[in-house]
């Protein structure tokens, strides 16, 4: 019959066309299981990798006008490497022994860092509606149709022709080669050629360096894709490559290939099919466009769930954990209750004197960002609850803030409902989607909770943002989404003083109750079970329910946060806001200083929001000079800076996950508590032989 | 003499290594019981299966009468199984007193999440004084302010059996408890034991490598060797047949 015929050249067409992305997909997801094989680092920071590759390479072609050649060596051939072996030399040599999530936490960071660091670096502008051409002239423009079902484009063949090039290169250097013989055995049993004496930081640099080209070699090949070079979207490959890896339990390589080319496939038969079925149901409609884009999403997130060797491979997130000895653990805090009073004093102090600076002189600008910081100080609470309490690194907190926010819109340009009410129940529906996604989720270890809300928030970008009656899909991109400011009795929050007051409320409130959580029952239990897992389940606590709360109650303060921010700014502005790259400096920037503390999530906000006005702008210069002509002429420094080193910042947290402000406090106390003891005995304290560190990971 | 627990053929497989192959043990109450055995014979991963850290692949595991087999770790640990570990596994940012804080708390079931909210979730009076009670009775009252980071390998243990003691055991168990302490400090912790054990009634699972302390401590004893159980009766019995002189303790106690 022609209809079948029909069908199976549909299905031959699907897999050649899904081929080349597939062959990309497959590059990255061959680099990616390669670091984290050899080196127990989950890298998130592959697609910055890859983003400085094709930023290099459109620099070089673009900007420099130069040949192909040239410009594919500097950027893939040289460059890649030169960045892989660095990242290795400089920090990831040094956390070897740190957990997992740790190290994931580091990447993250760097994936925020690197492409930023880059841009300022070599003065890089993305242009808008372009991207580099591909590594033959005229790639897009020519087409071959070897079986006359399907056209390659000249960079479709090309891209194609490199993987399996890069592929098989992999294979023989694994078969043939000394280092490549030890880089396999590393992949294969970290342990046991640790054990035998292998140069284990040799053989680690190496992969880095390779897989790094490997990332370089997939950033440029897949840029001529994208409509504009932007880090967010070479982020969004990584979670790709990811699933491809997942599908092959991120150990094995040829898996890892086939998953790549999988997915390419995948994502064209979808393409191909849907639409068709669509005609005759409706309701697929909408999701159409969308669907395609989340397929990795969805594969990446059922695998987690359900691949169950993926499961509780705690130990698989860092392959040498037996062999070094445990990472340092934090000890517990050892307060001076006098001190903290005194700095919560001048603190308070502080913060008064600043209320009545902004208060009575601060213009509509300051009130604004000053806002948005009390704003987003309540959506950074969230991150405390989940990160700094319960110990989990979830990456999909601007999914949840997105649906307080998308909450707000639909239920007052729906049906007029009341701002405040509106708030809340989009808080209460973001509760209730947190507690159900942390069911199928309850049983994975660190790194892959950290993977599967990822998984979450590109699902929720992809698919959900562009529903009608979520995102307000059309509607909301021909009309906007506003966003009123509320009424309550007789106070108007339209005035943006009343406003700012109404939002540092909110802020106080909820810090206040996330520092009673935290001397409560749950917030015990959560220092147990971040500690030793088996442990608090040894005495009848229950894992799963701590999960479900910590999601639930975060989900609901980060949309809280969500419908403050969308009245704040009148409309929801989800890419600026909340796409998931937006929320992953979040993370970074809550980690950073202070996971544990409000103050934490205080400063964290506060650097999101004033960091550039005040230091890079040069507020601060013109206040000490009293006089806005005298900033000095090397400023404004590029806004680009607060990502680099609040990004670089994020290094430390594996050495201390406390963060930054914590950490400083905690050596004060603990020299402090050392004086007065050697004071006391007239004679050194009295420690006993330090017990080998007693858990197996630090508490993420 | 009632059974408390009874584990039936249990089996585990690890990638085709047979931990145990169909180990049973059956524990009366208020009876001390010690499991001795080579490194590497199985006896933590026992361990694991009774309490369900490891899924079993057969077998079944009875507390008192009722099948647990099936039941997460938590709520056989809320039955009544408690554990120490021979890797510690204590809270590093608790103090030693929040340690026994928290398993007080969870073994009232008081904890609410509005209790928190309202600021009302913080260690009771009650609870206060049954922790110092413990740790007291543990010799660890000087150290209850301090950080686990601070104490010995031997105070971890003894923190990793206060924890245990607080959830109010029906039977403990016991992973190589004096590994890590001296001679003094593991007589200390056997007289500890048996006066906490003889106020409370539980029944005590000892794996040890210390045969003074087995032979000490406990009443009966079985011998797990490659994942199975080769001998069972009273623990001079045990320790004086000639298969484990010759498995497990030739090299220790060389016979003249
Ligand atoms: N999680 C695991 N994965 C694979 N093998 C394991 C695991 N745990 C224990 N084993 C193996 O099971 C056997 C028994 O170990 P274990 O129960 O620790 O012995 P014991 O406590 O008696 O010294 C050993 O051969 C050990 O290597
Ligand atoms: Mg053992």
């Amino acid at each position: 019959m022609v209809m079948a015929a029909g069908i199976g050249t549909d299905i031959f067409r699907a897999f050649l066309q899904g081929a080349p992305p597939g062959g990309v997909y497959a590059l990255i997801a061959l680099g990616f299981v390669l670091t984290y094989k050899t080196s127990g680092v989950f890298n998130l920071a592959f697609g910055a990798q890859a983003y400085v590759s094709a930023a290099m390479y459109f620099k070089c072609r673009t900007v420099w006008g130069w040949p192909i050649l040239p410009s594919f060596i500097v950027s893939v051939l040289i460059l890649a490497p030169a960045l892989g072996l660095l990242l290795e030399r400089l920090i990831f040599r040094y956390l070897r022994t740190a957990s997992a999530v740790a190290k994931l936490v580091v990447t993250i960071g760097l994936s925020v860092a690197i492409p930023n660091l880059f841009d300022i670096i070599l003065n890089f502008k993305a242009i808008a509606g372009r991207t580099p051409e591909g590594i033959v002239s005229n790639g897009a423009n020519v087409f071959y149709d070897p079986f006359g079902v399907y056209q390659f484009s000249r960079n479709e063949l090309v891209t194609m022709g490199i993987a399996v090039v890069a592929t098989l290169g992999l294979l023989a250097l694994f078969r043939f080669s000394a280092i490549g013989l030890q880089m396999r055995a590393v992949v294969e049993s970290p342990r046991m050629t640790e054990l035998n004496g292998v140069a284990a930081d040799r053989v680690s640099a190496f992969a880095w360096g390779l897989s790094s080209l490997f990332a370089g070699l997939a950033g440029v090949l897949i840029a001529p894709r994208f409509n504009t070079l932007a880090a967010a979207d070479f982020f969004y490959l990584v979670v790709v490559a990811i699933a491809a890896a997942a599908i092959g339990r991120l150990v094995s390589l040829p898996w890892a290939l086939v998953g790549g080319l999988g997915l390419g496939v995948l994502t064209a038969l979808i393409n191909t099919f849907l639409p068709r079925w669509s005609d005759s149901q409706t309701w697929l409609k909408p999701l159409q466009d969308n669907l395609a884009p989340a397929v990795p999403f969805v594969v990446l997130f059922i695998t987690l769930v359900f691949v169950p060797s993926l499961r509780r491979a705690k130990e698989q997130g860092d392959p040498l954990s037996d062999v070094d000895p445990p990472a340092r653990t934090l000890g517990a805090v050892v307060r001076d209750r006098r001190a903290t009073v005194i700095t919560s004093l001048i603190g308070f102090g502080v913060l008064a004197v600043i209320a009545l600076v902004v208060f009575t002189r601060a213009d509509q600008r300051w009130l604004f960002l000053i806002t948005q910081a009390a704003v987003l100080g309540t959506i950074f609470l969230s991150i405390t609850l989940i990160t700094g309490l319960a110990g989990q690194i979830s990456l999909c907190q601007g999914a949840f803030a997105a649906i307080g926010a998308f909450t707000v819109f639909q239920m007052v340009s729906r049906w007029g409902t009341s701002v405040i009410v509106a708030a809340l129940a989009g808080a209460v529906i973001a509760a209730v989607v947190g507690a159900v996604l942390s069911l199928p989720i309850r049983k994975l270890g660190g790194v892959w909770t950290a993977i599967a809300t990822l998984a979450f928030a590109y699902f929720f970008d992809a698919v959900i943002v562009k529903l009608p009656f979520a995102g307000g899909g059309q509607a909301s991109l021909i009309t906007g989404t506003n966003v009123p400011r509320p009424v309550i009795g007789p106070f108007d929050f339209k005035d943006d003083r009343a406003f700012l007051v109404l939002c540092v409320i909110v802020f106080a409130v909820i810090g206040v109750l996330v520092v009673q959580l935290r001397a409560g029952t749950f917030g015990r239990m959560w220092v147990a079970s971040r500690g030793s897992e088996v442990g608090a389940e040894s005495i009848g606590i229950s894992p799963a329910k701590l999960r479900l709360v910590a999601f639930a109650l975060s989900a609901f303060v980060a949309a809280l946060g969500g419908a403050l921010m969308a009245m704040l700014q009148k409309n929801v502005n989800y890419g600026t806001n909340f796409s998931p790259f937006v929320a992953l400096f979040w993370v970074v920037l809550v980690v950073t200083l202070s996971s544990r503390t409000v103050q934490g999530a205080a400063m964290a906000a506060a650097s999101f929001s004033l960091f550039d006005a005040i230091l890079l702008k040069g507020a601060i210069f013109a206040w000490l000079f009293r006089g806005a002509d005298r900033i000095p002429g090397f400023l404004p420094i590029s806004p680009k800076w607060v990502f680099v080193l609040f990004g670089l910042g994020a290094v430390q947290y594996a050495r201390h996950p406390e963060g930054i402000l914590e950490y400083s406090k905690r050596r004060q106390a603990a020299r402090a508590l050392e004086r007065r003891e050697r004071k006391l005995a007239k004679e050194p304290a009295v420690i006993e032989a330090p017990a080998p560190t007693p858990t197996e990971e630090p508490v993420p | 003499m009632s059974s408390v627990l009874k584990v039936t053929e249990a089996k585990k497989k690890f990638a085709g290594i047979v931990a145990l192959e169909d180990v049973s043990i059956d524990i009366g109450q208020g009876e001390r019981v010690g499991l001795i055995g080579p490194n590497g014979a199985g006896k933590t991963t026992f361990f694991n299966c009774m309490l369900g850290v490891l899924r079993m692949d057969g077998g079944t595991v009875e507390l008192e009468g009722r099948d647990v087999t099936r039941l997460p770790v938590y709520e056989r640990a809320r039955l009544g199984i408690g554990r120490t570990f021979q890797r510690i596994e204590l809270f590093p940012e608790s103090s030693v007193r929040d340690h026994l804080l928290v398993a007080e708390r969870v073994r009232r079931r008081t904890g609410r999440l509005w209790k928190d909210l309202l600021g009302l979730g913080r260690p009771t009076a009650e609870e206060l004084q049954r922790a110092d009670e413990v740790l007291e009775l543990l010799g660890l009252s000087h150290l209850g302010d301090q950080p686990i980071e601070r104490l010995s390998l031997g105070q971890c243990r003894l923190v990793e059996v206060g924890r245990a003691l607080m959830t109010e055991p029906k039977v403990l168990l016991l992973d190589e408890p004096s590994s890590g302490l001296d001679r003094a400090e593991t007589a200390a912790l056997a007289l500890t034991l048996k006066e906490v054990q003889a106020e409370q009634g539980f029944s005590i699972l000892l794996v040890d490598h210390d045969v003074e302390l087995v032979a000490d401590f406990t009443t009966r004893s079985y011998v797990l060797d490659f994942g199975r159980m080769i001998l069972e009766g009273p623990t001079r019995d045990v320790l004086a047949s000639p298969e484990v002189r010759a498995a497990y303790l030739g090299n220790l106690e060389p016979t003249p």
